[in-house]
C-alpha cells in the first residue's frame, strides 16, 4: 500500500465508517428502548444539515479550538494509517482533546463550564490508561512504532488481555459513552442543551461530530491492533467492542464525577498494573 | 574568550555594584540595559567561540583558588551574622555546621584542593549559561517597570530599588560562575550566594509573611548547603579530589556513592523537591520577578544542574534508581496538588516542582536518551516558566488579583498579555511545544520501567488538568457584547514578554538545530553514545518517532481555517445560553426559582478542596519522600 493510498485510508474512508458506526449504534440503541429509530445514515444527514445553517459562535475562540481539534483528530487517524508512533498519535490526538474543553470554557455559560469541567476529569480518566495500554505493547514489542508491533506475528491480545478490557473503559470514556457521559450530559428531555457541546452549534457543530468519528476510529483501531495479524478477528473484535459499549449505554446510569475517576483508577489502573507487571517479569 | 567570560561572570556584580551606589533611576535602566545586553552576547559568544577550559592557578594574574576561600569564609559569617540577628537557633547551628568543618577541612587536613581546569566550559554549562544569560536577563529589564509600578502600588518609600537590583545583577553573576566552575568548592560558593540571594529577595518586602518565607527558604536551603559540604568533604575521601571532571570520569560503586547522595540531597533541596517544596511554595510573597528569575528559570536550576553533572558518575547505579523514582514521586505529587490550587502563582510553583522532579528522574535514568530528554525539558522549562510567572505578575498589576478564577474573561480587559499568556501555557502543555516532547521522549525511554511509567503518565493527565481550564478562562468572551479594552502599552514589560513568547514558539520549532549542536553533544561528551537522532524536522530513536513538521502543519492549517471562517459573510456572533440566569455576571450566576429569596449558583473549576487540602496531604508527602530519601542513603551504605 502506498502511503496516499494510507492517508485516502485514514481522511476519508475510516471516518465514513465511523459514521456508519455511529448510525448504527443510534439505530441499535433506539431499538432497545423500544423505538424505531433513525435510518442509518442519520449522522451524515446531519452533518450535511448543520453545514448548511448560519454560522453563529460566541466567540472566535470557540471557532478557533474546533479547528484544531479536527485538524489533530484527523492528523491522529491518519497517522495510525501510516503506521507512525503510537505515544505519538495519543499526544496528537489531546491537542484536540484540551483545544474542545477550551472552546467550552471560553463560553460563559454554566452548561457549557460545567461540561468542560467533566470533560477534563473524563481525559484524567482515560490519559493515563492509554498511555499504558501502548506502554504494555511497547513491552511485548519492543516498540511504539505500529509497523514494527504489527511485524510480530502473533497476536497482542495473548500477551496482553487485561489491557484489551483496559481498553473498554477507555472506548467508554472516550465516547462519552454512559456510565461516562458526564461531559455531554444533556438537559432534561431533549439534546440540544448538551453539556460542554451546548454552544457550539451549526457547522462547528458539525465539525466536532466529524472530529467524533475520526476519534473512535482510532480508538477501534488501537483495539484491532490486539489481534493483528488475524485482521478479521481484530475487526470482528472491534465490532464486537461497539456492541458492548452500546448495551453497556443502554443499562447503566450517568454517574458522578468522582466514582468516574475512582473506577477508572480503580480498576482501570489496577488492570493495567497487573498486565504490565506480569509482561514485565516473563520477559 | 577570557573576556566573553569576564563580561559574562563578572560584569554583572561591577554592575551591581554601579546600580546599588548610584540611586539616579536613569543611571540604573541604562546599566541594567547595556549589561543585560552584554551578558546576552557574550554567553553567545562563548558558545560559538569553541570549548575551553582554563587553569585555576592564575587566571589573570590572579590565584582565584585563594580568593574563593576567603570569600566563602567571609560569606559563612554573614550568614551566620543573619542567622543570629534572626534569633534562629536552628539556622545558627546549621550554618556552624557548613562554616566550622569547611574551614577545619580546608586549613588544618593538609588537604589538596587544586583543581586541573578551575573553569570548565563544555555543552552543558553553555546551555545552562545561554538559558540563564537570556531568560535572567530579560528578567531584569521586564523589572524595570515592574518595580517601580510595584514601589507606587505599595507606597515605598524611599526606593529600595537599588538593593533590589543589586541582588538580582549579583545573582546572574554568580549563577554563572556556578555554570561553569568544576572545583565542588567553586559551585559551593556560588551556590552559596544564591541562597543568600534568594533569603534577601524573598525578604525584600519587609512584611511579616516575607521575612517568614525568607527565613523558612535559607533554613531549608541551609540543610541543603550542610549535605554539600558532607558531600564535598566525603568526595575528597572517596575520590582523592574535588574536581568535578575527575569525579564523574570515575564510575562510582560501593561507598564511593556516598558523596553523591549527599550532592543529590543538596541538590533536592534547592530543587525544592518534596519534602523540602514549602520553601519554594512561600517565596511568591516576592515580587514577580524574582518568582520568575530565582523560583522558576534559574536559580532552582541550579539544583538540578548538579544532579546532571555529576549524573554519569552514578549512572546506572542502585543510587540512581532510587533518585529517579524520588523525581517522578515528587512529580506526580506536586501535579496532584496543583488541581487544587487557584491561585496562579501558587499553580506556577507546584508546576515548577513537579517539573524539577521530572528532569531530576530524567537524569538518573539509565539511558542517554532520558539524559537528552532532561536537558530539553531544562530549555524548554525554562523559557515558558519564565514566561507564565512574567505573565501572572503584569495580569497582579492589572487588575489586582493573582487567582484564576479572577481571570475570567481577560481577553477582553488585557488582550495582549491574555494571548501571551495563553501561548505560554499552550507551549507548557501540548505537541509539538518543546515541553511535551520531551515528555514524549521521556517515556518512551522510560517505558521499561514499570514503576516510574506509571507516576509519570497519571502525573501527566494531571497537569493537563490544570492548564487546559487556565487557558479557557482567559480567553472567556462573549464577542456579541464585550468589548476589548486598549491595553496599556509599556515597552519594559511588552518587550521581554514578546521575545520570551517568540523563542517558546521558535526554539520548539527548531528544536532539531537545538538538539543537534548542543543537547547531544552535551550527551555524548560524557555518555560516548546517544541513540537520538534529529533530523528533517522529526526526533527519532530506536523505539519510535516524534515528527513534528505534520503537526506544526495541521496547526497551521487549522488556525487558517478558523480565520478564513470567521472572516466570511455568513458568519455572526450569538449569546451564549444562559436560561432564566442573569447574564450580567458570569462569575456568580443567579437562578430565579420558586422560592422567595434567590439562591446562587456560582460556576468555577473544580478544585475538589475537600480532597486535595495541601494541610492535610503534606505531612503525609513529606513522609514517604523522607523515607525515599532514607532508602536512597540506605541503599548506599548497605
Amino acid at each position: 500500500m502506498t502511503s496516499l493510498v494510507r492517508i485516502i485510508l485514514g481522511l476519508i474512508v475510516f471516518p465514513v465508517i465511523g459514521g456508519l458506526i455511529i448510525g448504527i449504534d443510534r439505530k441499535l440503541t433506539a431499538r432497545l428502548q423500544g423505538r424505531f429509530g433513525p435510518p442509518i445514515l442519520q449522522p451524515f444527514y446531519d452533518v450535511l444539515k448543520l453545514i448548511s445553517k448560519q454560522r453563529l459562535a460566541v466567540n472566535e475562540f470557540q471557532v478557533m479550538s474546533v479547528f484544531i481539534y479536527l485538524a489533530s483528530s484527523a492528523l491522529s487517524l491518519v497517522l495510525f494509517t501510516l503506521r507512525s508512533d503510537l505515544l505519538m498519535i495519543i499526544f496528537v490526538m489531546s491537542i484536540g482533546a484540551v483545544f474542545l474543553v477550551v472552546g467550552a470554557l471560553s463560553v460563559k455559560s454554566a452548561y457549557s463550564q460545567v461540561g468542560a469541567q467533566r470533560e477534563l476529569m473524563q481525559m484524567l480518566s482515560y490519559e493515563p490508561l492509554l498511555i499504558l495500554v501502548i506502554v504494555g505493547m511497547y513491552l511485548v514489542t519492543g516498540s511504539f512504532n505500529i509497523g514494527i508491533i504489527m511485524q510480530r506475528g502473533k497476536p497482542l491480545i495473548e500477551e496482553l488481555p487485561l489491557l484489551f478490557l483496559v481498553m473498554i473503559i477507555v472506548l467508554g470514556i472516550k465516547m462519552r459513552k454512559s456510565p461516562f457521559d458526564l461531559s455531554a450530559s444533556e438537559h432534561a428531555h431533549q439534546e440540544l442543551v448538551r453539556g460542554l457541546l451546548t454552544d457550539y452549534s451549526g457547522a462547528y457543530l458539525a465539525m466536532i461530530e466529524i472530529a467524533h468519528w475520526y476519534d473512535l476510529m482510532l480508538l477501534l483501531g488501537i483495539s484491532a491492533l490486539f489481534f493483528y495479524p488475524y485482521t478479521v478477528w481484530g475487526i470482528i473484535s472491534a465490532l464486537a467492542l461497539i456492541a458492548l459499549e452500546i448495551l453497556i449505554d443502554n443499562v447503566t446510569a450517568r454517574l458522578t464525577v468522582k466514582w468516574m475517576l475512582g473506577y477508572s483508577y480503580g480498576v482501570g489502573l489496577v488492570l493495567a498494573a497487573i498486565n504490565i507487571v506480569i509482561v514485565y517479569f516473563l520477559r | 574568550m577570557q573576556i566573553s567570560l569576564f563580561i559574562n561572570i563578572l560584569l554583572p556584580v561591577l554592575s551591581a555594584l554601579v546600580v546599588y551606589f548610584i540611586r539616579s533611576e536613569k543611571v540604573r535602566n541604562t546599566v541594567v540595559i547595556i549589561t543585560a545586553l552584554a551578558v546576552m552576547m557574550s554567553s553567545v559568544y562563548i558558545a560559538f567561540g569553541g570549548y575551553n577550559i582554563f587553569a585555576s592557578q592564575y587566571l589573570w594574574n590572579v590565584k582565584w583558588d585563594k580568593i574563593v576561600e576567603v570569600a566563602d569564609v567571609l560569606l559563612g559569617i554573614y550568614i551566620l551574622y543573619i542567622a543570629v540577628s534572626l534569633k534562629n537557633p536552628l539556622l545558627i547551628f546549621l550554618t556552624l555546621l557548613q562554616i566550622v568543618p569547611m574551614f577545619i577541612f580546608e586549613n588544618f587536613t593538609g588537604a589538596n584542593l587544586e583543581v586541573n581546569n578551575a573553569i570548565y566550559v563544555d555543552h552543558l554549562s553553555v546551555i545552562m549559561n545561554i538559558i540563564v544569560s537570556f531568560i535572567g536577563t530579560l528578567i531584569w529589564i521586564f523589572a524595570i517597570n515592574y518595580m517601580k509600578e510595584d514601589e507606587e502600588h505599595k507606597g515605598v518609600h524611599p526606593s529600595r530599588q537599588n538593593r533590589f537590583f543589586f541582588i538580582l545583577m549579583i545573582f546572574i553573576g554568580a549563577m554563572n560562575a556556578l555554570i561553569f566552575s568544576n572545583s565542588l568548592i567553586w559551585i559551593y560558593f556560588f551556590w552559596e550566594i544564591t541562597t543568600l540571594s534568594s533569603f534577601l529577595l524573598i525578604g525584600h518586602d519587609q512584611t511579616d509573611e516575607a521575612k517568614k518565607s525568607a527565613t523558612r527558604a535559607i533554613v531549608l536551603n541551609s540543610i541543603g548547603g550542610v549535605a554539600f559540604v558532607a558531600g564535598i568533604i566525603s568526595a575528597y575521601y572517596k575520590f582523592g579530589t574535588v574536581d568535578v571532571q575527575s569525579i564523574v570520569s570515575t564510575k562510582a560503586s560501593g561507598l564511593m556513592l556516598l558523596p553523591i547522595a549527599f550532592l543529590c540531597f543538596a541538590a533536592f533541596t534547592k530543587s525544592a523537591q518534596i519534602p523540602f517544596q514549602s520553601w519554594l511554595l512561600g517565596a511568591m510573597v516576592a515580587p514577580t520577578p524574582v518568582s520568575a528569575l530565582l523560583h522558576s528559570s534559574t536559580m532552582v536550576k541550579a539544583g538540578v544542574y548538579l544532579v546532571l553533572r555529576i549524573a554519569p558518575a552514578f549512572y546506572g547505579s542502585w543510587l540512581a534508581g532510587v533518585v529517579a523514582i524520588f523525581g517522578a514521586f515528587t512529580f506526580l505529587v506536586a501535579s496532584f496538588m496543583a488541581i487544587g490550587q487557584s491561585n496562579g502563582k501558587k499553580i506556577l510553583a507546584y508546576s515548577t516542582i513537579a517539573n524539577l522532579g521530572l528532569i531530576i528522574s530524567a537524569s538518573s535514568i539509565d539511558s542517554p536518551a532520558a539524559v537528552a530528554a532532561a536537558i530539553m525539558l531544562i530549555i524548554f522549562h525554562a523559557i515558558s516558566k519564565a514566561l507564565l510567572f512574567l505573565c501572572v505578575g503584569t495580569i497582579e498589576h492589572g487588575i489586582g488579583s493573582r487567582n484564576i478564577e479572577d481571570m475570567r474573561g481577560l481577553i477582553n480587559r488585557m488582550p495582549f498579555t491574555a494571548i501571551i499568556t495563553t501561548i505560554g501555557l499552550v507551549t507548557m502543555l501540548l505537541p509539538p511545544f518543546g515541553v511535551l516532547l520531551s515528555k514524549w521522549l521521556l517515556i518512551e525511554t522510560v517505558a521499561k520501567n514499570p514503576v516510574l511509567v506509571f507516576m509519570i503518565a497519571i502525573g501527566s493527565a494531571l497537569t493537563v488538568v490544570y492548564y487546559a481550564r487556565w487557558i479557557g478562562v482567559l480567553l472567556s468572551r462573549t464577542s456579541a457584547k464585550d468589548r476589548l479594552k486598549q491595553e496599556k502599552k509599556n515597552f519594559y514589560e511588552q518587550f521581554p514578554l514578546s521575545i520570551l513568547a517568540i523563542m517558546a514558539v521558535l526554539v520548539s520549532l527548531f528544536v532539531t538545530v537545538v538538539f543537534n549542536r548542543l543537547i547531544a553533544p552535551a550527551v555524548i561528551e560524557y555518555y560516548s553514545h546517544l541513540g537520538v537522532i534529529a533530523k528533517d524536522a522529526a526526533i527519532n530513536t530506536s523505539l519510535g518517532m516524534f515528527n513534528l513538521w505534520p503537526v506544526f502543519a495541521a496547526l497551521t492549517l487549522a488556525l487558517l481555517g478558523s480565520y478564513i471562517a470567521l472572516k466570511e459573510s455568513n458568519s455572526g456572533y450569538a449569546m451564549p445560553y444562559t436560561p432564566g440566569e442573569t447574564s450580567a455576571d458570569y462569575k456568580v450566576i443567579k437562578v430565579m426559582g420558586r422560592e422567595d429569596r434567590i439562591p446562587t449558583a456560582k460556576v468555577s473549576n473544580y478544585y475538589f478542596s475537600s480532597i486535595i487540602s495541601e494541610k492535610k496531604l503534606t505531612p503525609w508527602f513529606n513522609v514517604i519522600a523522607m523515607a525515599l530519601i532514607i532508602v536512597m542513603f540506605g541503599a548506599v551504605i548497605l
